[in-house]
């Protein structure tokens, strides 16, 4: 047996050098379709399979406030109280922390420089499993109103800025005006729980006494105690939730508690789109595949008569089989090898176009997963694309093979096969290109959405003034007027604006009362309002039109708002919003709607029309907000000047997220934009690959089909005849592709359904534009064997006799 | 200086090529000093010289000779197959040899009909769609064509066998498609290449019943052939050898 193996190894080896040139389109061929599925699948295996890089990561679950029974979303942020209350739920929890983004301003440098840091509880690295490289991390006495300041740094913080000082711990550091202690460094491998790219961190000092009920500004990751499963821990919050609704009615009337395993939070969201681009890569392996099996049936047509011969002297049909076979998965591996390379190739270039914030994308590469995967793939296609004409070579009626003197030919040369194969190969790549012509208009109308506001030329970055140096109202705006005034002044600024929200960059809400209406009696008919404290020019730098009434003056001394169309429609349905007052608190102030501003889609075009209230900062200037400068120049010019400007109101405030509006809505499509280039990609090799198959099988058929022309031509046909012939039977094939294939392609616009925007799933023009597309290549690729069909010479064709 | 492979000419022609002669009246094919010959390297080998060869409407003519002596050739030339010649051609008084590929396609499709050794039925088509294929090249209406195809299943007595397939047929059954496919288009010539060639002696001779049948009814036909009985249908015979004609 092992003999045997050994020998068709050896005769495989000895088939593949001496057709060399079908051996190396093969191996291309798999190689693309094996790279291509090697590079996704690292990227499957990095963010969907591999575990979280924390010690028994399958126990650690994001827990959200469930708000669904109130109208509100299931995955709300967490408050102070929520981490209270759920962390004394002991039976479930075996440690739990909460935490929120945190923008520090460094001092020291020429300019302050602005890092991405983590405000936690003092759990947060127990509960992660993850103990400091350097010094320790925090105590619960870090962690109380009050308690000094201190700080620990990531690797990569400690190592840039710090120059990796060993005896870094105990030294102090201003952040944000306040003096830190570091006490500790986390090692190089360390992955923060919430914010990706978190340079520091430090305690929130959280007071346990009577904490807020009403604000969601955390989010929480729990350990679950060993042996608590999911639905255990689901069933214990939900008894929990209860009691707490009915100790604290006003706050938690319909508040349901909801925990999500920190792997499903982390990349859940990723799940359908990179099981579509398995799915693409996984069409263009099946087309490699049908593209091969093809070429393998034109050999083993070729070669029946040592297959007749081999049968004749005395081997069954399993040991025909087998020898192709070994034959077909040797051309597998060979292909799967080079696709592997393919592949390492494919992972840096996907790293590289992955959207900005894509979880877990460092951890992308080839390992030994992936190569096992890499394998075992290669010896399945090996088989898939083999054992077609394995079979059909092992065929009893071998007896005519013979008796055709060695010609090599005997029924329709498995052309039925052949057709076959094409005519999924055609459906395969209509799917592909639908799918990706979908993405690509999905895309396209992503970027020309209206989102309400115009962003060209719009620079925002964020400011927060330390909180331990403005601690008043007066202070902040004191600060803000100051930066207004001298960015104003920047040569090629047209507007200076500030919002303490703007287009996606987050958000806030809160709830309001409306005047002559009962209040709210609970948080569960609380009335919600996204609100944005903004300077009388914001309108105008974002360009947001004025639908109605009038927009504040600046510093208006009245207590005025203006709010969206959704929120006067939603309020006031059947009256006229504007004169109407609203407040926001018990305690605050009624203030008067005086104009009603076009909706501003903050959460991109995806986002839905949300209740929007404006009002002037100067009435409530918040602890931080965004800078917008509208320029009438190139505004990534004007980064440097505007740090500048700051540094110069307050030497110790950086600039945080300085980017221009445009960019930050590309970031926003990035996604978009990412899985639109790989599928389209994709379905462009698919496509290449679909035309090299018609190419390979209407060539064989012509060369099969010589001495048929020829009688054609004998008989009278015109070369144009003949050319149709070849070029009508190609459309014949197209044409089932085309039908079987927009079936299939109306499944994967279903599919894709969740990615889609501003195009329909059965979109006209894109399944007419990729049918005319594939019927196009199909006729161009058969237009070589149609000519060299056009030019037999039917007295050479017919003088085999 | 000439490269010629061969040395030896038979004595009738040594003495170099005859001027060409004048087109002789009736005649239906006029072959001028026709030559072909393919190049290899610097020498270049003969398959046929110096073709003179007048043949009249309605003659029977068997073109003879040992393999390789130029018969096919000859024929596909005649056939209008072949176009890389040297000479003069005269079909129905037009200068093949100065006519264009469309030109000649017209005439080919026109008056001239074949018949091969292997009966090159379509196999993937029916008896009926054989004999439709000819007609089908000749943009002629399809009623019209129904009715031709009718006509000829009739005439060769094959109604019956219509719908079956040439794998389903005998050789002679074939062959006799075959004939029928070749005259369907009513052609002036019928060009055959050895058409008993796969067939047994009572097959055979049934077709060679069959062309003779034909030529009496007007039909010219030129067939190529080993055989002396089957010459022994038609009136005059070529007998080509080593791509010269040597008796007639």
């Amino acid at each position: 047996m092992l003999r045997g193996f050994v020998q068709d190894l050896r005769y495989a080896g000895r088939v593949m050098l001496k057709t060399r040139g079908l051996t190396l389109v093969a191996v291309i061929t798999l190689a693309l379709g094996i790279g291509a599925n090697t590079a996704i699948f690292s990227v499957v295996n990095a963010l969907l399979l591999r575990p979280l890089p924390y010690p028994d990561p399958d126990r650690l679950v994001m827990v959200w406030q469930d708000l669904r029974a109130r109208g509100g979303p299931a995955t709300e942020w967490t408050g102070p109280s929520q981490h209270f209350d759920w962390k004394a739920e002991t039976a479930v929890f075996e440690g739990m922390t909460s935490m929120r983004g945190w923008n520090a301003s460094l001092s020291g440098g020429a300019l302050p420089e602005a890092v991405l840091g983590e405000q936690t509880t003092y759990e947060y690295f127990d509960v992660l499993g993850a103990p400091p490289a350097l010094g320790r991390v925090f105590r619960q006495s870090d962690d109380i109103p009050n308690a000094p300041r201190v700080v620990v740094l990531s690797h990569k913080l400690w190592t840039q800025r710090f120059g990796a000082d060993p005896s870094i711990v105990g030294r102090t550091v201003p952040i944000n005006g306040e003096s830190h202690e570091i006490i500790g460094v986390m090692p190089a491998s360390f992955t923060p729980g919430l914010v990706t790219n978190a340079a520091l961190w430090r305690p929130l000092r959280l007071n346990p006494a009577n904490p807020s009920r009403n604000s969601a500004v955390f989010r929480t990751i729990g350990r679950l105690k060993r042996g608590v499963t999911l639905p255990q821990a689901r069933a214990a919050l939900a008894m929990l939730a209860k009691r707490l609704e009915a100790a604290h009615p006003e706050s938690d009337t319909g508040n349901a508690i909801n925990p999500v395993p920190l792997q499903e939070q982390r990349v859940g969201t990723l799940r359908p789109a990179l099981f579509v681009l398995l799915g693409a890569v996984g069409f263009v392996l099946v087309i490699a595949c049908v593209n091969i099996a093809n070429l393998l049936l034109s050999r083993a047509s070729g070669r029946l008569r040592e297959m007749a011969v081999r049968r004749a002297l005395g081997a069954d049909r399993m040991r025909i089989i087998r020898q192709l076979l070994t034959e077909s998965i040797l051309l597998a591996i060979a292909g799967g090898a080079l696709g592997v390379l393919l592949g390492v190739w494919g992972v840096a270039g996907l790293k590289s176009m992955a959207p900005a914030g894509t979880p877990r994308i460092d951890e992308v590469g080839i390992d030994r997963v992936v190569l096992s995967f890499a394998l075992v793939l290669s010896l399945a296609t090996g088989v898939l694309f083999g054992v077609v004409p394995a079979w059909h070579a092992a065929r009893d009626r071998f007896t005519s093979a013979l008796k055709q003197g060695g010609r090599g030919q005997a029924g329709d040369g498995g052309g039925r096969a052949r057709r076959a194969l094409i005519v999924a190969e055609l459906a395969l790549a209509l799917m592909l290109l639908v799918g990706g012509g979908l993405l690509i208009r999905t895309f396209i109308a992503l970027q020309r959405a209206d989102l309400g506001f115009n962003p060209e030329r719009v620079l925002t970055g964020f400011i927060l003034p330390p909180g331990a140096t403005y601690r008043t109202n007066k202070q902040r705006l004191a600060f803000y007027d100051a930066v207004l005034a001298r960015t104003a002044v920047l040569p090629g600024v047209r507007h200076a604006a500030l919002s303490s929200v703007i287009p996606l960059g987050g958000d806030s809400d809160t709830d309001f009362q409306i005047e002559g209406r009962p209040p709210a009696q609970n948080s569960k008919d609380a009335l919600i309002v996204w609100y944005r404290v903004i300077s009388a020019n914001y309108f105008s730098a974002m360009e947001i039109p004025l639908r109605r009434g009038r927009l504040f003056g600046d510093r208006e001394a009245e207590p005025t708002i203006v709010i969206n169309e959704t929120m006067a429609k939603r309020h006031w349905p059947n009256e006229e919003a504007l004169g109407k007052r609203v407040r926001f608190g018990a305690d605050a102030p009624w203030m008067t709607i005086v104009g009603i501003v076009a909706d501003v889609q903050v959460r991109g075009a995806r986002g839905t029309n949300e209740v929007e209230a404006y009002m002037g900062y100067w009435h409530n200037p918040e602890p931080g907000v965004n800078l917008v400068l509208k320029t009438a120049t190139d505004p990534a010019a004007l980064i440097e000047p505007l740090r500048r400007a700051v540094k110069e109101v307050d030497p110790g405030v950086a600039v945080a997220g300085v980017g221009t509006l445009e960019e930050a809505i590309a970031e926003a499509n990035g996604s978009s934009r990412f899985y639109a280039t790989l599928v389209a990609i994709f379905a462009g090799l698919a496509l290449a690959l679909a035309a090299v198959g018609i190419y390979g099988v209407m060539s064989y058929a012509v060369a099969q089909r010589t001495q048929e022309i020829g009688v054609r031509l004998a008989l009278g046909a015109a070369e144009r005849q003949i050319f149709g012939l070849v070029v009508g039977e190609t459309l014949k094939l197209a044409t089932i592709g085309l039908a079987l294939g927009l079936a299939g392609a109306l499944a994967v616009g279903k599919a894709l359904q969740r990615l889609l925007f501003g195009v329909n799933t059965m979109d006209f023009v894109t399944f007419s534009a990729t049918a005319g597309l594939l019927v196009a290549v199909a006729l161009l690729a058969s237009y070589v064997p149609a000519r060299r069909a056009m030019r037999v010479d039917p007295m050479e064709a017919l003088r085999v006799e | 200086m000439a490269f010629f492979s061969r040395s030896s000419q038979p004595a009738a022609t040594a003495a170099g090529a005859p001027e060409a002669e004048a087109l002789a009246p009736n005649a239906l094919i006029a072959l001028r000093n026709i030559e072909k010959s393919y190049a290899h390297g610097t020498s270049r080998s003969y398959v046929l010289r110096r073709i003179n060869a007048d043949i009249k409407e309605g003659e029977f003519v068997s073109i003879m000779g040992p393999s390789g002596a130029g018969k096919s050739t000859l024929l596909h030339i005649i056939g209008m197959h072949d176009s890389a010649w040297t000479g003069e051609y005269y079909f129905l008084d037009q200068p093949v040899h100065r006519l264009g590929a469309k030109e000649r396609a017209k005439l080919h499709k026109q008056y001239i009909g074949f018949v091969f050794q292997s009966y090159h039925l379509l196999d993937h088509l029916t008896v009926y769609e054989n004999l439709d294929i000819p007609l089908s090249y000749r943009d002629i209406k399809k009623a019209e064509r129904e009715s031709m195809v009718c006509d000829i299943l009739d005439k060769f007595a094959i109604v019956g066998k219509k719908d079956l397939y040439p794998n389903q047929l005998s050789g002679g059954q074939q062959q006799l498609v075959a004939v029928a496919r070749a005259v369907i288009s009513n052609p002036k010539v019928i060009l055959a290449d050895e058409p008993t060639g796969n067939l047994h002696t009572s097959q055979g001779k049934e077709i060679m019943e069959l062309f003779k049948k034909l030529n009496e009814g007007g039909t010219t036909i030129i067939q190529v052939t080993h055989s002396e009985v089957n010459a022994g249908y038609g009136s005059r015979i070529i007998h080509l050898r080593d791509g010269w004609i040597v008796d007639e």
